[in-house]
Formats: C-alpha cells, structure tokens, sequence
C-alpha cells in the first residue's frame, strides 16, 4: 500500500474521519479537527508504524497528508 | 480548579494528577502535591507510589503558562520577578522532596510529558511509559530552559549529547525512543500500563525499607550545586522582554499549535 493510503486510513481510524472525506491535498488539521496534542499521538502512531523518527520542527513544513506522506517515503528510505 | 485523587492499594499508593487542561502545573498543583509527599513520608504503611494523570491529554504539559503570563502582565517587574523566583524555589523544594522521597516512586506517563511535565517525571525511580507518550523539553521555544530542576536531573539519568539534542532543539521524542535512551522502564500498551506500574511498585516494597532507601540515596546523586545554577540562570533568561512576548503570543495562541513548534 502507498504511503499516502496508509496515512490516510491510520488518521481516519484515530480519529474517527470517514476516510473518503480525507483528501490528500487538504491541511491535516482542518481536515481532521484535532489540536496540537492530538498532532504529537498522530506523529507517535506514524513512527511506530513506519518505524522512522519524525522530529516535530520537520512537521513545520508539513501542511497537508501529501506533504507527510512524502516526509515518511523520505525517511524510509 | 483540579486535584489529585489519592489511592491506597495495600502498601501503595497512588496519586492521579487531575488538573485541566493537561495537569499544567501552578500553586495549587504544587500545593497539593506537597501534601501528598507529607502522607507518603509520614505513613509507615505506604512503602512505595505510583504517580499517574487521569486526563487524556497526557502526564502532564509543564507549567502553567497562562497563568504565568497572566501574572506577569497585572505586576511590575520586580514584583514578578520575586513572584516568580519564589514559586521556582517551592517547586525546587517540592521536587527534591519527591526525588529524595525514602520511598521509591514509579511515574505512569502517557500523552504528553513536556517541559515542567518531564521534569516531574524526573523526579521519580522508575519511568513507565504508554507507547503514545512524548517527551520534550521545548523551552528554548520561548527564549528560557527547564527551571524546575530538569536539566541536571536529566543529565543523571542519560548521556550528555541526548541532553543536548533535546534541550536545543526543542524537539519531542517517543516512548519508544525514550527506552532507547535509558530514560524509561518499560513501554506498555494503555491496556496494561497501570498494571505494569503498580507491578513495579509492588516489587519494590518486598525489599527492606532500610536497605532499600540507602540505596536509593547512593544512586541519586547530590545535585545541589547544578540545580541552584538552573536555577539562577532561569531567573536571568525569564527577565528579558523576548520571554514576554514569546509567552504573549502562547497565550493568545488558541489555535491546534501551541504544543508544536512554529516558525
């Protein structure tokens, strides 16, 4: 499964977001509604499931799934 | 208005921080807390803790910012600065007690551990950590450094060059990151993580108290001289307009960013 598909079914699960309702390009809080603590249980959640270490200051140019989506292939390889 | 529920579970007990938002940590928070290490200390039954937080944000966010920054704004310097170095000397006092406690002391982290938060979490023997927890020391955010006693506390715990990794870049790290590094225990699921906590506390208490509290008091090294220097070089950093305003804009920030760093 591609990042960006498994990133959207994982903060569609968390946080109970239908994920057809989840577009690729959209900011991640809008689209999911959570604040700055539910942010840090995503980056957790993503970590343990790709097993790469995400530094807060990185998600500073994180904006929308597709922008995380392509820091995480960044980090996996 | 929060409080911490206490619990006694044979020779156990439990303390569950329960402040909203996320347990930010103030006077009534060090108030209460205090008195709660009185029961410890005082009573022969209890023989170990387990120190936990009943919000689901997390363990616990660091001080209380707002409240802070609120207080800053209604005083004149000097008044706040004697203000501030006041309630910095009764949470130094409060948290050596906690880390000089005769009696062994297991934190339950998840969520957020960050800043005072950590600091706290320091204080303890034995850190158990739910796979969602974060650590961070975020200070540098807004232009001060941990002043409750982290920095030297940390340094016990792990290697230099990690200390300086989280202290400059501000950045969290995860449970699992943080048991690589030495700084936790065990990593649970939230399922078992009380049951885990209380497993270690229990254990604990099978040893001889006396022999049990001296070797506590040999592992944990007098950190006097580093702690008043955090200490005072808080103090000097807090008294800059930059800290001012950085608080300023936390406090205003009611957006889903004031956890995260920003550019």
């Amino acid at each position: 499964m591609e990042y960006i598909e498994q990133i959207l079914n994982l903060a569609s699960k968390k946080f109970q977001v239908p994920v057809e309702n989840l577009d690729p390009s959209r900011d991640i809080f809008e689209s999911l509604n959570i604040n700055s603590i539910q942010a840090l249980s995503l980056l957790s959640e993503l970590e343990q499931t790709f097993s790469v270490e995400i530094m807060d200051f990185e998600l500073q140019d994180v904006k929308s799934f597709q922008d995380l989506a392509n820091l995480i292939e960044e980090k996996s390889r | 208005m929060g409080m911490i529920i206490q619990n006694i579970e044979g020779q156990i007990v439990t303390w569950g921080l329960d402040y909203p938002p996320c347990n930010e940590i103030g006077e009534e928070f060090v108030e209460d807390l205090s008195r709660c290490v009185d029961v410890l200390e005082t009573r022969d039954d209890l023989r170990a803790c387990v120190l936990y937080s009943r919000r689901d944000e997390g363990f616990c966010a660091g001080a209380d910012l707002r409240r802070l920054y609120q207080e800053m704004q209604s005083m004149d310097k000097e008044q706040y600065v004697k203000k501030l170095r006041n309630f910095l000397q009764k949470i130094h006092q409060l948290f050596l007690r906690l880390d000089q406690c005769q009696k062994p002391i297991v934190t339950l982290v998840h969520g957020l551990c960050f800043g005072g938060g950590f600091e706290l979490a320091l204080c303890s023997d034995i850190i158990v950590a739910q796979d969602n927890a974060r650590f961070a020391f975020p200070e540098l955010r807004l232009g001060i450094i941990p002043c409750f006693g982290g920095i030297p506390r940390l340094s016990r715990d792990v290697g230099n060059a990690v200390v300086r990794d989280l202290l400059l870049t501000g950045r969290s790290i995860n449970a699992s990151k943080a048991k690589e590094i030495g700084l936790v225990s065990q990593v649970v699921k939230e399922a078992s993580a009380m049951r885990m906590a209380m497993s270690l506390a229990k254990q604990m208490t099978k040893f001889d108290p006396y022999a049990l509290k001296s070797c506590k008091a040999f592992m944990k090294q007098d950190l006097t001289s580093a702690l008043d220097k955090e200490l005072e070089l808080a103090m000097k950093l807090f008294q800059r307009d930059q800290v001012l305003e950085s608080l300023q804009k936390f406090n205003a920030d009611q957006g889903p960013l004031p956890y995260l760093p920003t550019s």
